[in-house]
């Protein structure tokens, strides 16, 4: 698509298709061409931060961090704000072995050996994972021989996850070697519950589910933090993927990344994998595959109500389920009807102007699960802030969307610095005039400008897991009950941006401050 | 008191790394540019720590190199060259070109010993714009590593065209002139500033409080209401060319009391001292009053000291007193426990005005420390409460310590930052945001002060806060958000 007159056009920027985004870059491998083509592309998190936090959803273990103090320092940061507090999750202990520069120049496999053995005696964990980091990976710790030293006399399981910072630095890429490792926690299993689902690609909230619990005993693990903590009134993407399971029929066995150590193993048992996150829940439901020969269902990220009906109704032709389904759906979209309709006659035609993460750069799945959720509301889905790196690092839920047929716009470029676009610039570029656009955004710093670029004028819907809190309803807005709040947040935020004339103050801080000005 | 001091190896406590403390040394100077050579995790836990220079100051770029793996292992020195010339060009280009340049590694650049002197050099010759090139890993060490290499670096070369005898003749800087008209003008505080005892505060970062950054502005204030001059606070809203007048001041005070070796070193060599007085932090009343007071008798006037105190008292009195809900605040406080975990002064200093002006016990105090000397001097300031109030003191305590402890004392609440509040929670136990860092560690946007004898108002804001959570809200918050255990 020829890009108007916006200054984008200049930079090199064009409209094209996810398919052929990916397409054109390089393997995130390449880095002289990455380099060449990417001008300081630098990641988001690393995938230490990333390891770690996915084990932060399980229950009675402790992370055992090889590496200096502050590598944990970064990961407890991350963790305590992002992940606890905002998600309701317990406090992860995560001990570190305190490499110094001695330790660098001469090996810290003895302060890893003795720091396992000390935390075996003093926390009494159910489980420890091993985690290494930049320093003690690249003077080559042996890390597997000091844990098999260890093991030999605690009593406690240890696993290893390896996570050194400088590997894997695009975040699909970390997410994909990260997950699998779990299937490594896993027993194999003769028996198979009948009718059992496990809901794989849960990374940031403990569910609630009832069998959690029960496992775990409410055993508590010096944190303070017991099994089963739930979002309350605010649930998360699993409690509707749960009620929708349920609903059909069907018992969930496990919800992944969450129990205990117990609860991981025993995963095996269930019959069929169902996929929550691609990016978290594919590569390991693949690995289940392979190692348990677990069957999976590839829908995922059910955002809408064409995509969520496709999700159960993969399920339900699995196991059989077909007549409670489609009762279920029939029901569901009964209630769902009129808001969709009303939604629908508002935003017909418009163009949705979706941000992959401002500043991060790097959210693909939700935003493509939203995009399809919106065309299925008559708009016309582009996604923009995405870096191409971190799309071709997504490889994995590139594949699934375009095997569902969704391969909408989104804005190529070299992203250079990874500075953010400027999203009047973006509006330019499509030639749409106010009234003719919706800015779904997913995280902070949202683009905000009185006199220019404000909720008051264009409508502003937040999607970020995060920031997004709905009485209720799931805060990505999968299943049904995410659908029918995501059509009611579109409408409040027409309706604000139609009828109001007054900045916020985000806006003014940003922009014009007064209307006298 | 009860001192625990951990002789395991391993650790679990608040200590970010090396380039931690000096991101946010480098980002309290106006117009400064960092580079940032190393990876994506460190760079953004700089980038998140930088933001606490933010609210009042200014806006310091973290420029990242972009390594990615394969630079970490084969050397990243090509990168560095290239991002120090496209962004020190371009902010040229802008009109708005850096008065100083830190490049500053992680621990992958570390290791792989990329050459960044060598190339601040070429970068500098080309550019004419001064560049400091500092090895930062976290194995190197924490916060006060960090911050003395800046703070070392910047008086090295920044300063070095200075000898001792030069100093002694220096004029005296913008500051202080400064300070001189305002003073004029109040013709009662004229005799003070012939005796040009003025102070540089160092490192204010260090001390502690979520609020430093405000604590530090009411430090000055009242320093300067007891007739103390204030030359240089390094480094908040710092303007380089200022660096000059750094030997003015007779003193520095270190405001943590961590020991910068490095820092302290040069500052000797520069005939330019370290108050070495064990002095409390001034947080609450009684600590301000004796903080003050020494001040005002050694560097300063005393009698304008008392006068500044109570004209502060005053304020506070028409505020609080017979005011229903302080009073009903004060008297529900009173006789509560609590814990503490903070940077040693900081904790020590908020133990005593918990204890002396709240009537709160501070049943279990953890202190964390970089160096000896701030560990040994926040026990000593534990010890004139010793036998006030029995407690726990542990010294770098574990999260997992502090937390077995914390359940142990059965305290009311606890007092720390926001790393350490899920684990409270989990505990069942309220929390309050006192220490640690701006950065997503509180949601208060007010401009206040948590020193001084003001700063009560905020404290008693904030102490009242997390009261109202303990005994009002508390299962009305854990039935809605947090799983209640039967």
């Amino acid at each position: 698509m020829e890009l108007k007159t916006s200054k984008l056009l200049k930079a090199g920027y064009k409209w094209v298709k996810v398919s052929e985004i990916f397409d054109e870059t390089p393997p995130v491998t390449a880095s002289c061409e990455i380099n060449k083509r990417f001008p300081a592309y630098e990641g988001l998190w690393c995938k230490l931060i990333m390891a770690v936090t996915s084990y932060a959803m399980t229950k009675n273990s402790v992370a055992v961090i090889h590496g200096p103090t502050n590598c944990a320092w970064a990961v407890r940061n991350f963790c305590s704000t992002n992940y606890s507090l905002y998600y309701g999750n317990p406090f992860l202990h995560m001990p570190t072995t305190n490499i110094d520069q001695n330790s660098v120049i001469h090996g810290g496999s003895e302060a890893l050996i003795k720091t396992l053995l000390e935390v075996d005696k003093d926390y009494k964990p159910e489980h420890i994972c091993v985690f290494d980091t930049c320093s003690t990976a690249l003077i080559a710790d042996d890390i597997q021989t000091a844990i098999n030293i260890a093991q030999s006399k605690c009593i406690t399981k240890i696993d290893y996850i390896p996570s050194a910072g400088f590997t894997s630095i695009p975040l699909g890429k970390s997410i994909e070697e990260i997950t699998v490792k779990y299937a490594d926690m896993m027993e194999a299993s003769s028996e198979i519950l009948e009718n059992t689902v496990n809901i794989l690609g849960q990374y940031k909230e403990q569910q609630d589910s009832f069998s959690v619990k029960k496992i775990c005993n409410g055993k508590r693990d010096g944190s303070g933090g017991g099994c089963g903590k739930g979002r309350g009134k605010y649930p998360d993407d699993a409690s509707e993927l749960t009620r929708m399971i349920e609903a059909i029929g069907l018992k969930i066995n496990r919800i992944l990344i969450s129990g205990n150590y117990d609860y991981i193993k025993s995963a095996p048992h269930a019959a069929v994998n169902v996929i929550s996150c691609p990016t978290w829940g594919l590569p390991l439901a693949e690995k289940m595959k392979e190692k348990f020969n677990t069957p999976y269902l590839r829908h995922s990220i059910p955002i809408g109500i064409e995509p969520t009906s496709k999700w159960v109704r993969d399920l339900a032709s699995f196991t059989g389920k077909q007549k409670e389904t489609e009762d279920f759906i029939e029901k569901e979209i009964s209630e769902l009807q009129e808001i969709f309709d009303k939604t629908r006659n508002l935003v017909k035609g418009k163009a949705a102007l979706i941000e992959c993460g401002r500043n991060s750069q790097t959210a693909f799945a939700r935003p493509m699960a939203l995009a399809r959720a919106l065309q299925e509301l008559g708009m016309i889905p582009y996604l923009f802030g995405l870096h191409p790196v971190e799309l071709k690092a997504k490889s994995v839920d590139v594949d699934y969307f375009l095997w569902d047929g969704f391969d909408p716009q989104i804005l190529a470029g070299n992203y250079a610095y990874q500075q953010p676009v400027d999203i009047t610039e973006v509006v330019k570029s499509l030639d749409l005039e106010e009234g003719q656009f919706v800015y779904f955004t997913q995280d902070v710093f949202p683009m905000a400008k009185a006199g220019v670029f404000d909720a008051k004028n264009i409508p502003r819907v937040e999607t970020g897991v995060h920031l997004r809190r709905v009485i209720n309803a799931p805060g990505r807005g999968v299943g049904f009950r995410g659908a029918k709040s995501l059509y009611e947040n579109i409408i409040e935020a027409l309706k604000f941006s139609s009828a109001n004339k007054k900045a916020t103050l985000y806006g003014r801080v940003h922009g014009k401050f007064y209307e006298f000005e | 008191m009860n001192i625990i001091k951990t002789d395991r190896q391993y650790k679990d406590l608040m200590k970010p790394g090396s380039f931690i403390g000096s991101t946010l040394t480098a980002s309290g100077i106006k117009n400064a540019l960092i580079v940032f050579h190393g990876i994506s995790g460190c760079n953004i836990e700089a980038t998140h720590f930088r933001s606490d220079q933010i609210p009042g100051g200014s806006y310091v770029p973290v420029i990242p190199t972009g390594l990615n793996e394969a630079d970490c292992i084969q050397g990243g020195n090509e990168k560095l060259l290239s991002t120090l010339r496209t962004s020190i060009n371009q902010a040229i280009a802008r009109s708005k070109t850096p008065e100083i340049v830190f490049i500053l590694t992680s621990d992958a650049t570390s290791i792989v010993g990329d050459d960044i002197k060598t190339a601040a050099k070429v970068v500098e010759e080309e550019t004419g714009v001064k560049i400091i090139a500092l090895d930062t890993p976290g194995f190197a060490g924490g916060l006060v590593h960090g911050t003395d290499l800046v703070l070392s670096e910047l008086l090295n070369k920044c300063h070095s065209e200075l000898d001792s005898e030069s100093i002694q003749c220096s004029k005296l800087s913008s500051n202080t002139v400064k300070m001189l008209k305002q003073v004029q003008h109040d013709n009662q505080r004229e005799n003070i500033i012939q005796a040009q005892n003025s102070v540089n505060l160092i490192a204010p970062h260090l001390i502690g409080s979520k609020n430093w950054t405000n604590d530090t502005d009411e430090i000055i204030r009242l320093l300067q209401g007891a007739g103390v001059q204030v030359n240089l606070n390094l480094c908040r809203n710092f303007d380089l060319k200022d660096i000059d007048g750094f030997a003015e001041a007779k003193f520095n005070y270190v405001l943590s009391s961590e020991k910068l070796r490095t820092f302290e070193k040069t500052c000797s060599d520069l005939n330019s001292e370290i108050i070495r007085e064990n002095l409390p932090l001034p947080v609450g009343i009684a600590n301000t009053e004796e903080w003050l007071l020494w001040f005002a008798k050694n560097h300063g006037n005393i009698e304008l000291a008392k006068e500044f105190l109570v004209k502060d008292q005053k304020f506070i009195q028409k505020q609080l007193r017979f005011n229903y809900n302080f009073s009903w605040m004060s008297t529900l406080m009173y006789g509560k426990r609590c814990g503490i975990l903070a940077n040693a002064k900081f904790g020590a200093s908020l133990a005593r005005c918990l204890l002396w002006d709240f009537g709160i016990v501070p049943k279990v105090i953890g202190l964390i420390a970089e160096t000896d000397r701030a560990e040994e001097e926040a026990v000593e300031l534990l010890k004139e409460i010793e036998n006030q109030a029995e407690f726990t003191v542990l010294i770098n305590p574990s999260y997992f310590d502090y937390g077995n402890y914390l359940k142990k004392a059965e305290v009311d609440f606890s007092i720390g930052s926001i790393q350490d509040k899920p684990l409270c929670i989990g505990h069942k136990i309220p929390h309050l945001s006192l220490s640690g860092f701006n950065f997503f560690n509180q949601y208060n946007f007010i401009p206040w002060p948590s020193f001084g004898i003001r700063g009560v108002l905020g404290l008693m804001t904030e102490l009242s806060i997390v009261l109202e959570e303990a005994f009002y809200l508390k299962n009305m918050i854990y039935s809605n958000n947090y799983e209640s255990f039967e």
